[in-house]
């Protein structure tokens, strides 16, 4: 055994001494004639700079300016989603009932509130919620509109509504005849939230049906209802929109009657 | 320590001031130090070769080779205040020659890994560095067109840096083990052990030479 070892441990060491004395047989090669003279121009031209070694690694110098441009066109793609108004939908589901009044306004469709068209509330103040809208506007905006409903009877469209609403604040379409915003009640919406029905005449607004706490407070047919809560009631009256009728001055065969609902 | 180019202008004068070729390394190198340049000349008439040479098979490149040979000696030049004689002078500038070897060999890996040729190396070419094609007239035509000095040469370079050092130093340059074990800093056993394992790698690469 031992000799077997031997003898292969000496076949591995002739291999070795075979390869040696091969490299050992190589031509040996020669620095250039003009060395000395290059190493002293090197000299000559002073101290060598230190080839700057970067501490940011290869990969990391390759990686860095892709991640950025990954970032970059993340973020723009993220955009361009939401332009497609791919959002639209549930961003308006949760903004709210739309316009929830503080009346309990009756179904009828004489009473029904008119609807407002969209792009003339739009021009009055920019924040509304409307379709078209949050189509256009950047993601954060509905994303905000969306968490802050900060009013407890309705969401962001009714804020809006509200702020287009204020007093003097009449949204004129360039005709001669003002529009009513949505949140003002006309005189029949008034009157309907009342159980009034009434309708004009010469002399004024002519009670033609009383129903409801109008009937139990007195009211009758053929009243003509002069103020309502102090203010004198014309064809183009608007109440506000939380407008609660209590008091009503009428006149009845020419006598003046205060009623009180 | 200003070089003087006027150092290799070979005038009269000079000559006479060379200092004598049986002058010890540390000898020369002290003389450097006190402004002798011909001191310094003459560590170059007696390195310059064998560096050349040594570098050359580590790296299996002429021209790469004979640079860093001649960035070996602008370093040894600048850095010589800070020699000191207490270990062998060939020590120290095969020292210096092997770590720039081992940078320009990290640098080649470096510009291979971004090179996208080396996505279309074949299984052959796998350990062979990537070189591109060298139109430059060859130095040494005769040495170049032996195809066996050639594959030898690939051999070698194929072979990994541990191995590759002390193989070159011992079997080509002829040092010592114990100027290897010193030049690469590791025990005598680990430099004898790794100069047997290249050789090893090597009879394998090139049985068809043996």
């Amino acid at each position: 055994m031992l000799r077997e070892e031997k003898r292969l441990q000496d076949f591995a060491d002739a291999g070795e001494e075979k390869v040696a004395a091969m490299l050992g047989s190589l031509k040996r090669v020669d620095a250039p004639a003009d060395f000395d003279f290059r190493v002293r121009a090197r000299i000559a031209q002073g101290r060598p700079a230190e080839k700057r070694v970067s501490w940011f690694p290869t990969f990391a110098r390759v990686a860095a300016p892709a991640v950025m441009l990954a970032a970059v066109g993340g973020y723009f793609g993220y955009n361009a989603l939401y332009d497609t108004g791919t959002v639209n939908v549930p961003v308006v589901a949760d903004s709210g009932p739309v316009a929830p009044a503080p009346l309990v306004v009756p179904t009828s469709n004489e009473v029904a509130p008119a609807p407002v068209p969209t792009t003339e509330v739009a021009a009055a103040k920019p924040p509304v919620n409307t379709e078209e809208t949050v189509a256009g506007t950047p993601k954060k905006e509905p994303t905000t509109v969306a968490k802050k409903p900060e009013t407890p009877e309705g969401g962001s469209v009714d804020m809006a509504l509200r702020e287009a609403n204020r007093p003097g604040n009449v949204v004129s379409t360039g005709n001669s005849s003002p529009v009513i915003p949505t949140s003002t009640l006309s005189v029949r919406e008034a009157f309907s939230a009342m159980g009034i029905r009434a309708s004009l005449s010469a002399s004024g607004w002519r009670v033609s049906s009383a129903s409801g706490r109008a009937a139990a407070a007195g009211l009758k047919t053929g009243d003509i209802i002069e103020t309502v809560n102090g203010k004198a009631v014309g064809a183009n009256t608007v109440f506000d929109e939380k407008f609660s009728g209590s008091t009503l001055r009428v006149k009845r065969d020419g006598v003046a009657i205060q009623i009180s609902l | 320590m200003a070089f003087d180019m006027a150092g290799s202008s070979g005038t009269e004068a000079k000559r006479s001031a060379m200092p004598d070729q049986k002058l010890s390394d540390h000898q020369l190198i002290e003389a450097t130090k006190a402004g002798d340049e011909a001191a310094f000349g003459e560590i170059m008439n007696r390195y310059r070769s064998p560096i050349t040479n040594y570098l050359y098979r580590f790296l299996n490149d002429y021209e790469e080779a004979v640079d860093l040979a001649q960035e070996t000696f602008v370093r040894v030049y600048f850095a010589i205040d800070r020699y000191h004689t207490g270990f062998a002078f060939s020590t120290y500038i095969y020292r210096i020659a092997t770590n720039l070897a081992i940078s320009e060999i990290r640098r080649r890996k470096r510009r291979k890994l971004l090179s996208l040729t080396g996505l279309f190396q074949s299984e052959d070419d796998t350990q062979v560095e990537f070189q591109p094609a060298d139109t430059r007239p060859i130095a040494d035509a005769e040495l170049v067109d032996d195809e066996r000095s050639k594959m030898i040469g690939k051999a070698i370079a194929a072979l990994p840096e541990k191995y590759r050092i002390p193989v070159v130093l011992r079997d080509i340059d002829g040092r010592t083990y114990e100027e290897i074990a010193e030049i690469m800093q590791l025990g005598l056993g680990t430099t004898k052990s790794r100069i047997s394992r290249g050789r090893g790698l090597l009879k394998e690469k090139l049985q068809h030479y043996l």
